[in-house]
Order: structure tokens, then sequence, then C-alpha cells
């Protein structure tokens, strides 16, 4: 009985231990650089192939008749369960409230903070006050229920602690209901950005930099985007140039993936995955000048890539690079 | 009525006495700061005279460093005290407890050419110094004039950066490294503990002369804070000019073995953010310190432009080759110089006749104008500062100006003052 214990102590241990590794359990694994798709790892899926499953749930009928809508949900950028459960929550309630054109009046995230939802706890169901429009200029503050019908946490190649969400919505009086009826019933629109993401990240992979320009001046544009002011405002996807130190007016497009990772066009050896400082080794300053937003989608979003997917990507690229500066520099 | 004027009377004669009681002790903090500075500017003096006239041993010296390392830590200690008490009369307790510093890196600057260590000792300590003017427009004490002259050599010197510039130049050959590590927790797979730090040598002149041997142990404690902490810590290293390589000895990713590739030139200031990714460590370079030199950013900065930029006219310059880029070069320099042209008469507009009379003024001040904004042109290229501190460029700018236009006259600190203000109003 003693030793039957033990053993379940030391498994207990274990699985701690290798819970809180940041992102991956295999030391090393993310970074092989002989993978020939970052994107296919362990036999595991992607979040984008297990949302697309899991958003096939439909509603249960009780809910439906009750005027509930559903929603979608997901997570994967924290190491902790907890954060990227709130995230997930946050995001489905979200596409909720935009699919009914209305908005939160609580501060939501302090909200989810305050109760965290678990996939092991029965914190399952909030009630939030939202702006109900009435009229020219004019909101009546009605009550707004959110039950979160399922919280599964899934290993996925961004994260071993991917959370998925499906939560269900509706106003707490009927009234306010026939108020404001739906307007949309998409699902999570997130889904559309991760991917939307995951073909920049696999061209990328494929150095189509001019692809990836292409795509996202392509991309729906909001009329304010907010244009990066600097490096430390710049979120995935925002473009910028190189300037050529040798040769003062060639310039070489560039891409900011997250971490300070940045995918960008070099003069001898094409286009290159590295982190800020490493253009130097290829004769290159960054432009400060130019950061340009050609979407706000993955800034809406709060999109952020996989680390998993960023590290595979520069350690790929690192091969091809230069050991030390240029002799005259 | 006659017991509330009693109460209202005791009050204000708490808070006076409370007042008083601050200042008094402020007072006696920085007497005793003052005591201190004596001692170390006289340990520094002493500490020559056994070195050159005495030639004492090297065991014999090291008294003297331990000693002037001890008035050192009891300046720093009483100005952190003198912070707590309030942070805005701290001017002179930080100027003490800096000038202490800069002892203590001539001293070691002394030593050096026996020890080679002691140029990176030195080069933490000036750092230091510097350090604590971070943050403030205050003018460091190193510009200023000493209480009193001090006597090196055949010489009597009424600033320290005069002695500096004339000791020191070693410290030049070593740049500023800023990491500031973020986002590690302590469960994080990392060990410090079996971080490395190696220099990149293609040849054996090319091995260095300065060493580096204090910046590996600083790394690896300050991950150790960091990951202790889980909260961002930020530090600095002292590296001679060259390419180092930042290595964990237990190599994590077989692909990859440099954790950073860490490019130092000479009197530069770079910044790192070192963050994990995924199992693995990233250090990245982030340009922070950065001046404005370009025409058109001076005049927008300048009239406060708001006007927004069209943000897809950028996609088109993919791989611009412009010849007509290259050709208004010439004359975008020119409007550069313009521009900072008239930053430096703005400023010196608001400078009293006192301090314009200690400028360098050869002929006429148009052309002192026009000469001081080519040279900060020259000396800050491209987009990076190319010195670690403004002060120290600043330094660096003032000093060429003034041997260009007058020779035999002392860098003056309203010249080095107003050329950091230009430096500052470009930021």
């Amino acid at each position: 009985m003693v030793r039957f214990f033990q053993v379940v102590v030391l498994i207990f241990l274990f699985s701690c231990t290798s819970s809180h590794d940041r992102f991956q359990t295999s030391a090393g694994s993310s970074g092989d650089a002989s993978r020939k798709n970052c994107w296919q790892a362990h036999n595991v899926a992607t979040t984008l192939q297990i949302m697309r499953e899991f958003m096939n749930k439909p509603l249960e009928a009780d809910l439906n008749r009750d005027n509930y809508i559903q929603t979608f949900g997901c997570a994967y950028e924290e190491i902790e369960l907890e954060e990227n459960a709130i995230q997930a929550v946050h995001r489905a309630i979200l596409q909720s409230l935009r699919n009914r054109n209305v908005e939160v009046r609580d501060d939501l995230f302090s909200l989810l903070k305050s109760k965290p939802p678990r996939p092991d706890n029965l914190t399952r169901e909030y009630t939030i006050y939202i702006n109900l429009p009435r009229g020219e200029n004019q909101v009546k503050v009605a009550s707004y229920q959110v039950k979160i019908l399922d919280l599964d946490v899934v290993k996925t190649v961004e994260s071993p602690v991917t959370i998925l969400t499906r939560v269900a919505t509706r106003f707490m009086h009927p009234e306010d209901h026939y108020q404001a009826l739906p307007v949309s019933m998409e699902k999570s629109a997130f889904i559309k950005v991760l991917e939307k993401a995951e073909r920049v990240l696999n061209l990328t992979e494929k150095g189509k930099i001019d692809q990836i320009y292409d795509l996202l001046s392509r991309s729906k544009k909001a009329s304010d985007v907010q244009q990066p002011a600097g490096l430390s405002q710049l979120s995935f996807a925002d473009t910028f140039n190189l300037l050529d130190e040798f040769n003062p007016g060639k310039s070489y497009p560039a891409l900011f993936l997250g971490k300070g990772i940045v995918l960008g066009m070099t003069p001898k050896h094409g286009p290159i995955v590295f982190k800020f400082g490493e253009e130097r080794l290829y004769g290159l300053r960054l432009d400060l000048k130019k950061f340009q937003r050609l979407t706000s989608e993955f800034v809406e979003f709060n999109y952020q890539a996989p680390e998993t997917i960023l590290q595979c990507l520069f350690i790929k690229s690192s091969k091809q690079k230069p050991t030390a500066l240029p002799a005259n520099l | 009525m006659i017991k509330i004027h009693f109460y209202i009377y005791c009050l204000i004669l708490i808070i006076f006495q409370s007042t008083s009681f601050a200042q008094e002790n402020t007072d006696t903090v920085i007497y005793e700061m003052a005591n201190f500075e004596k001692s170390a500017s006289a340990t520094y003096r002493e500490y020559q005279w056994l070195y050159y006239e005495k030639k004492q041993s090297a065991e014999e010296l090291l008294v003297f460093e331990d000693l002037l390392g001890v008035y050192v830590k009891r300046l720093r200690e009483a100005y952190d005290t003198m912070m707590l008490l309030s942070d805005k009369n701290v001017v002179e307790s930080r100027d003490i407890a800096a000038r202490a510093l800069i002892y203590r890196a001539l001293t070691f600057l002394e030593k050096a050419p026996i020890d080679v260590s002691y140029f990176e000792r030195a080069c933490y300590d000036y750092y230091d110094a510097m350090q604590l003017y971070e943050n403030t427009d205050d003018i460091p004490t190193l510009f200023k004039p000493l209480p009193q002259r001090i006597r090196v050599g055949g010489r009597y010197y009424s600033r320290l950066i005069d002695l500096l510039d004339e000791k020191g130049q070693d410290l030049f050959a070593f740049g500023q490294v800023h990491i500031a590590i973020q986002n590690f927790h302590v469960t994080s797979k990392f060990d410090p503990m079996q971080l490395q730090l190696l220099r990149h040598s293609t040849s054996p002149a090319d091995s260095g002369f300065y060493t580096y041997r204090m910046a590996e142990d600083l790394l690896v404690k300050g991950f150790q804070k960091a990951m202790q902490t889980s909260r961002r810590y930020d530090l600095y290293l002292g590296l001679p000019a060259g390419t180092y390589y930042i290595r964990s000895r237990k190599v994590q990713n077989s692909e990859y073995v440099n954790l950073a590739t860490i490019y130092v030139r000479p009197n530069q200031f770079i910044a790192y953010i070192v963050e994990p990714i995924a199992d693995w460590v990233i250090f990245y370079e982030t340009p922070e310190k950065l001046v404005k030199l370009n025409a058109n950013e001076i005049e927008a900065s300048l009239t406060v432009d708001t006007t927004a930029t069209d943000s897809t006219k950028g996609i088109q310059a993919s791989v611009v080759n412009s010849n007509t880029e290259s050709a208004n070069s010439t004359s975008a320099v020119l409007r550069t110089t313009e521009a900072i042209a008239k930053v430096v008469e703005d400023i010196m507009d608001e400078m009293s006749e006192e301090d314009l009379d200690t400028l360098p003024i050869n002929r006429t001040r148009k052309e002192f104008v026009k000469g001081l904004a080519r040279m900060i042109i020259t000396k800050v290229r491209g987009e990076y500062m190319t010195s670690w501190n403004h002060w120290t460029m600043s330094w660096t700018i003032a000093k060429s100006i003034t041997e260009y236009y007058a020779a035999n006259k002392q860098v003056s600190l309203p010249m080095v003052k107003l050329t950091y203000d230009v430096i500052n109003r470009l930021m």
C-alpha cells in the first residue's frame, strides 16, 4: 500500500513538472530543423483543425428554445491553463456581443479573472451588463447571461494547454432579446484570423514574402488603422523596411512575426527568418520610421503567433546565417 | 474655541518640527558624504603616490583598493538613503556618490597596465557613475567643476572629464550592453548556471586585449534573479568591442547552439530584450536610443505635424533601388543641416549672455551654428546613436567643435549642455 502511494506521488510530481515546461515537453523537439513543415509535429493536430471539428457541435435544443445563441473561442498563447481559459471564454463572449451588435459595460477581462473559468471547476455562469442601443445616441443597460457549455484542454501543435470553449449567451429579460435580435450567427471570427495567420506563417516558411504582402493588402482594412509608432508597438504581420548599410538607396521588405522575430529579404541570402539585431549580419539596418499595419485584424483579435512555430521557423533559417558581422562593419 | 486654537498650534508645531528634523537629517547625511568623498579623493591620490613613487607591491595596493571600495559602498548607501528621504533634493548626494565611483575607476585605470582585468572593473564603475543620472536631465558631475581641484601628475584638474579624457581612453573601447530579462518563470527548463559567454575571434590578433570576466557572472546572476522574482530584470554589461556568443553548455537545440550573438562596438549602447520562446531562450536587439536625423522627421517633429500617412504606400517600395533617392541624398543632408541648425538657434536664444560667451564662436554665430549642426550629423550616423550615453556623445561633439573653432579653449559646460539639449530635441 505504501509503495503504491509512493508511486502515485512520483507520477503526480512528474506530471506537475512536465506540465509547467514552456509549451513543449520533449527537449528540442519543437525546433527540429529536419521537419518539413513547422505545423506538423508528433501527430498532433493544429488548433485550427480541432476547432473546425469542435465548432460542428449544435446548440442544445432547450437552450435554443430559450433564445440562447452559441459562440466559440480558443486560446493557446499562455503557459498557464487558467490564463488560456480566460482568454478563450473572453473571445467567445466578444463574438456573441459582436453577433448582437452590442457593447459590454463591464471590464470583462477583470470579471473573468475574478471568477476564472476552469475546466475542473463549476464556475460556468456569468452575468454581465451591456449597452443596448436605443434610438439616437441612447443606450439602455441590460443584463446578459453567459453559460459556458464546454471548456476543454487539448494538446495541439501550438501548445499542450490549448483551451477550446463553447458558450451560450442571451439577454436576461426577453424584451431585450427582441430589441436586439442577433444580426449574425458567426460562430468564431477568430478562426478566420487563425486561418489567415496560418497562411502567412506557411508562406513565411517558404520565404514567399511578396505573396504575404499581397495577402495582407487584400485584407479587410479598418477605417482608422492605428499605425505602430515604434518597435515595442509592433504586432503580428506589421511590415517595415530594412535599409542596406552599404547602399543607402536600397531597402528590403520585412515582416514582424512576434517575439522579436522577423521575416526579411536580404541582399545575398534571400528571405530569412531572423531576430532583431541579426539584420546586421546581412549588412542591413531597421528603418524605424516606416512601420506599417496593412490589416488591423490581428491586433483587433489580439492574435499572437504560436511560439513553437516561431521557434521552428527561426531555427530552420539559422543554418544559412553568417557567423559574424561583415568585415567592414 | 481656545481648545481648538491649542490643537492647531500643536499641529503646526509638530509639522514644523518634523520638517526641520528631516532637514537636519539631510544636512547630516550630506556632511557625512562630503567627508567620505574627501577621504576617497585622498585615497586615490595616496594610491598614486604609493604606486608611482613608492613602487608598492600589488598586495599593499589592494588594501587601498578595498578601502576605496568601502567609501564607495558607504556613499552609495548614503545616496540611497537620501533618495528615500526625498527624491527632489538629491543632486548633491548623487554628485558625491558619482565622483567616488569615478575616483575608483581612475584608481583601477592606474593599475590596469599591469593587470588588464582592471580596465573592465574601471569600466563598470564609470558606467555605474553615469547610470545614476539615467532618466534625469541633470548634468552629470563628470562635467561639473570639482569642489576642490585635484593634482594628478604635474597637473591640476578642476573637472573629472578632463582627467578621464586624458587617462580613461581605454574605457571608450568598451560598449555598454543593456539586457532586459522578462517573462521568465521559475519552472522554466532553462538553467542559468549553464550560460557561457564567448568572444568570436577569427585570428589570434582578434582575440582582444581587454577582458570580459565579470560579464558572464553578471549574466548568470541576472537570470537567476529574474527567475526567482518572475519579474523583468535589467542589467548592464561592459564588453570590449567585438562579436560575442551567449551559449548554454546544456544544449537545448542542437541546430542552434547560440542563444544570442551580441555585436559590441566601442563606446556604443546596445539594448537587448531576453524572453523565453517555447522551450528555448531568445535575445533580440531593441535599438531604443535612436536619433532622428532625417530632415523631414525633424521638421515634422518641430511643427508637430499629425498628418496620417497612407499605409499602402510603402508596399510598392518592396525592393527600392531608386536613383532619385541617392541623387536627392545630398539635398537631404543639406535640409537636415538646416533643420538641426534651427534647433541649435532656438536653444541658443534661450541661453544667458554669460553662457553664450563661453561657446567657441570664432567668427560669426551663424557659422558656429552651421558647424555644430554638421558635426552632429557626422557623429550621429544613420538611425542609431553611436554613443552609449547622450552626455558622452555631447561631450565628444562639443570637444570636436571646440577644437575646430577655438583649439586653445577648454570645452565649456554650456557647450556640452547646448549639444545635449540639441540631441534631446532630436530624439
